[in-house]
């Protein structure tokens, strides 16, 4: 019995479940799952427009980095123009050498004063273009201080092509050039002066004042003398009673008195002397200067020194005046003068002529001494002293009887010719 | 009207369509149901008629593929529900169609329960068992009788006890069935009178269940009287579409009236005899009816009665006693002449298996709804007078 009615309780419940009100009796259902998936995909969608805001924020960030940068390079751009218009339109000479002292670039200035080629540059070790006694290590050893500390500035002997040395002033200055990579290689950048010009410069003034000092010399010693000799003829006067040999002392002493005066009056003539460095100048235009002083209308004249420029003392001038005056004084009608140019080995010949009487033999060796002249005597002495500031020597090789020649031998680097002027289309 | 008319009940039924061609509507159904690869659970008897062609080809028409596992024999056995889940996983499918009568039906419930509940198929046995919802499912009816298409009902044979479990959940009722009449042309008379007994035992037990209620009476009623007035007619005249498609609609109908309702002994012994030796279920409900019915006819007579009038009987003039002899001979007069005229003892049982078989039928979910509570001597009484 007991059994039968725990069968009939068990059968109860299966009864109930079958028909299904209970709380596990349920159809599948897939709108919770549905539910989970839309929620989900909410997130998803959530998440993948916040990537697009982020994505989009990116973008406008791009942009703006994008805009700097298109800003800098105009700027980048800007200064390569400023550096090239710089490179290009520096008086001075550019190289860029590598760290081992190779040559990378040059500027124009460089080719046109070393005469040599694009192509040959790059081929040029440092000693090549150097003057003799500056060697690859020295130039190394310069490149190495420059790496080291920035810079270093020096003077150094260039060579042309042509073998001809010149003085260059050098500063050297390390500069760091970015590889496409973004590595960093130094280089060398070298600017170069040709300081020739100073040098000559340098010299001339030098010189200025040793012709300066001399010539005081010689006036004082001249003053003194001729001091000393008046002293001597106050004292004979004073002591003398003769009335003629008083004249005759008086005379002499009014003859020493203007000598003093002549000497002191020369002092004029070059106390400018070395005032100012030497200058180039033209020499047909210095020339028409100088003869402008004189009475030369009645003179025919040659010139063809045309473009010609030397380098020399700004009383080069009076050199010519001195030159001319001796023609007018000593040449005894002189009706023409020439002024010409040969150019040789040695540099070049300015030669002046005249059609007067010349100079004897004996005397050519003394017209250019201290009163060596028919005159006073310093004249040409003057002229020879101011040339030779600048290097420049003076001969006179003209045949007596046939008229005077003067040569003026200018060294090489003392002369050039100027552009020719330029012809307008 | 009592007051158990007015108590809680509930109706559960799949989404159906139903008439000629519904089959074909298995690729709309599909994509509905979001698959893209589908498994289809079918026997090679159906594959040879020709009717898993017109599935597999309306779901090729909407681009879905499909796996098709035809791997079972009558009365689904527990490996062969494994062996379908293992195809379905290892194909990555996401939906069953299953095409076929009771068996292919019900081995595709099992499939799905497993691939979603990743257990063995015998763990989900009785009633509210499974945690996981199975995927969508589609059921094509090719019998008129089984009904699973629309209940909540899996019947799996469990191979190593050589019994039959049952099981039932909500979650395994289909999501749609598409019933269509034309793959009943196909059926041989035998089991077009096997599966049609099926479904009258289905009527028949679920209006005369205690948990019966005035909606699967409707069902049960109308069921009873499809079946009774067209499957002979079926059966005699297997090509005619109009009789096939009125026991369709008799199974479908019995099928919702039991799903809800549920069974009673007839299932719970025929369900015993089948994990015992493998007979076919129609025939084991055919030969088991008319002597549970006898044995419970005076625990609701009444119910019983209107059995009767749903079969036609003018049951006014006769006593009680006439009214139900008249009632179980209505029955085995329709059985005789389906020819299903064996007995149990024809088909093998002998006296030695009763005990056996009467324990393990008192164990059927199905026994919980029998109008009358029978004890073991009951049933074994009943299998000998079936025997
Ligand atoms: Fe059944």
């Amino acid at each position: 019995m007991k059994k039968h009615s725990d069968t009939r309780t068990d059968w109860q419940v299966q009864r109930d479940r079958i028909i299904g009100l209970g709380e596990t009796s349920l159809r599948k259902s897939y709108y919770p799952e549905l539910r989970e998936k839309i929620a989900e995909l909410e997130k998803k969608n959530r998440e993948l427009h916040e990537a697009y805001e982020r994505l989009a924020s990116n973008e406008e960030e791009l942009r703006q980095n994008y805009d700097e940068l298109s800003r800098r390079e105009q700027e980048i751009r800007s200064a390569k123009h400023y550096l090239e218009a710089i490179y290009e339109g520096s008086p001075d000479m550019i190289f860029v050498h590598s760290s081992d002292g190779h040559i990378i670039d040059v500027n124009d200035n460089v080719l046109l004063a070393y005469g040599v080629s694009r192509e040959e540059i790059h081929a040029a070790a440092p000693s090549d273009m150097s003057g003799k006694g500056y060697t690859n290590e020295m130039a190394l050893g310069k490149f190495q201080a420059a790496l080291k500390t920035g810079k270093t500035e020096f003077e150094w002997f260039g060579k042309r092509k042509n073998g001809e040395e010149f003085p260059l002033e050098i500063r050297l200055r390390r500069i760091d050039h970015v590889r496409d990579d973004g590595t960093i290689e130094p280089r060398v950048l070298a600017i170069v002066r040709d300081i020739s010009e100073a040098k000559m410069a340098e010299r001339a003034l030098d010189q200025a004042r040793k012709k300066l000092k001399l010539l005081n010399t010689v006036i004082f010693q001249d003053i003194q003398s001729t001091v000393f000799a008046l002293s001597a003829y106050i004292q004979l006067s004073g002591s003398s009673r003769d009335g003629t040999k008083v004249t005759a002392y008086l005379d002499k002493e009014a003859f020493l008195i203007s000598k003093i005066v002549s000497s002191l009056n020369f002092t004029k003539n070059y106390q400018d002397l070395g005032m100012q460095p030497p200058k180039w100048q033209n020499v047909g235009q210095v020339f028409l200067y100088a003869i402008s002083h004189l009475d030369s209308l009645k003179i025919e004249r040659r010139m063809e020194v045309e473009g010609l420029e030397i380098y020399a003392d700004l009383l080069l001038e009076k050199v010519f005046f001195n030159l001319v005056e001796n023609s007018f004084i000593h040449g005894q009608g002189v009706t023409e003068i020439s002024l010409t140019y040969r150019e040789s080995m040695d540099g070049m010949t300015i030669v002046l002529t005249d059609n007067g009487v010349g100079i004897e033999s004996e005397q050519k060796s003394r017209i250019f001494e201290q009163g060596g002249g028919k005159s006073s005597g310093l004249g040409l002495f003057l002229a020879r002293e101011i040339l030779s500031i600048t290097g420049i020597t003076i001969r006179e090789t003209g045949e007596a009887g046939k008229g005077v020649r003067f040569e003026l031998l200018i060294p090489k680097g003392a002369y050039r010719f100027a552009e020719p002027p330029q012809k307008t289309r | 009207m009592t007051k158990e008319q007015f108590e809680l009940r509930k109706f559960v039924a799949p989404e159906f369509v139903i008439g000629s061609d519904a089959r074909f509507l298995t690729g709309r159904y599909a994509k509905n149901f979001g698959a893209q690869n589908v498994l289809v659970v079918t026997g090679p008897h159906i594959i040879e008629a020709g009717w898993v062609r017109d599935v597999t080809a309306s779901l090729e028409e909407d681009d879905i593929a499909f796996t098709v596992f035809s791997g079972i024999t009558s009365n689904p056995r527990d490996s062969e529900v494994m062996a379908g889940a293992a195809v379905y996983d290892e194909a990555g499918c996401d939906a069953i169609v299953a095409v076929g009568g009771g068996s292919p039906i019900d081995c595709a419930k099992g499939i799905g329960i497993v691939s979603s509940n990743k257990k063995n198929i015998l763990d989900f046995e009785g009633v509210d068992q499974i945690r996981v919802p199975p995927p969508p499912m589609i059921c094509i009816p090719t019998t008129a009788g089984t009904g699973a298409d629309v209940s909540q009902f899996a019947i799996i044979n469990d191979t190593q006890r050589k019994v039959k479990i049952a099981i039932i959940s909500k979650m395994i009722v289909p999501d749609i069935a598409l019933v269509d009449p034309e793959p009943l042309t196909s059926l041989s008379p035998e089991l077009t009178a096997h599966t049609g007994m099926d479904a009258i035992t289905h009527s028949v037990e679920a209006f005369v269940s205690n948990a019966s209620s005035p909606v699967t009476d409707v069902h049960a009623f109308e069921s009873i009287q499809l079946m009774n007035g067209f499957l002979l007619k079926a059966y005699q005249d297997p090509e005619n579409l109009e009789y096939r498609f009125q026991t369709m609609l008799g199974s479908l109908s019995a099928g919702l009236a039991f799903s809800n309702a549920s069974l009673g002994a007839v299932h719970a012994m025929a369900h015993s005899l089948g994990g015992f030796s493998d007979l076919p279920h129609g025939e084991c409900n055919s030969l088991l009816l008319e002597h549970v019915m006898a044995f419970n006819y005076d625990s609701c007579p009444e119910r019983y009665e209107t059995v009767g009038k749903a079969m036609g009987l003018n049951l006014a003039s006769l006593s009680p006693l006439e009214r139900k002899e008249r009632i179980i001979g209505s029955v085995r007069n329709l059985r005789e002449a389906l020819g299903i005229t064996d007995t149990l003892g024809d088909l093998g049982v002998t006296n030695g298996d009763i005990p056996q078989l009467a324990k393990n039928a008192l164990h059927d979910p199905c026994m919980a709804t029998n109008p009358r509570q029978p004890v073991a001597a009951d049933i074994e009484r009943i299998y000998e007078e079936a025997l």
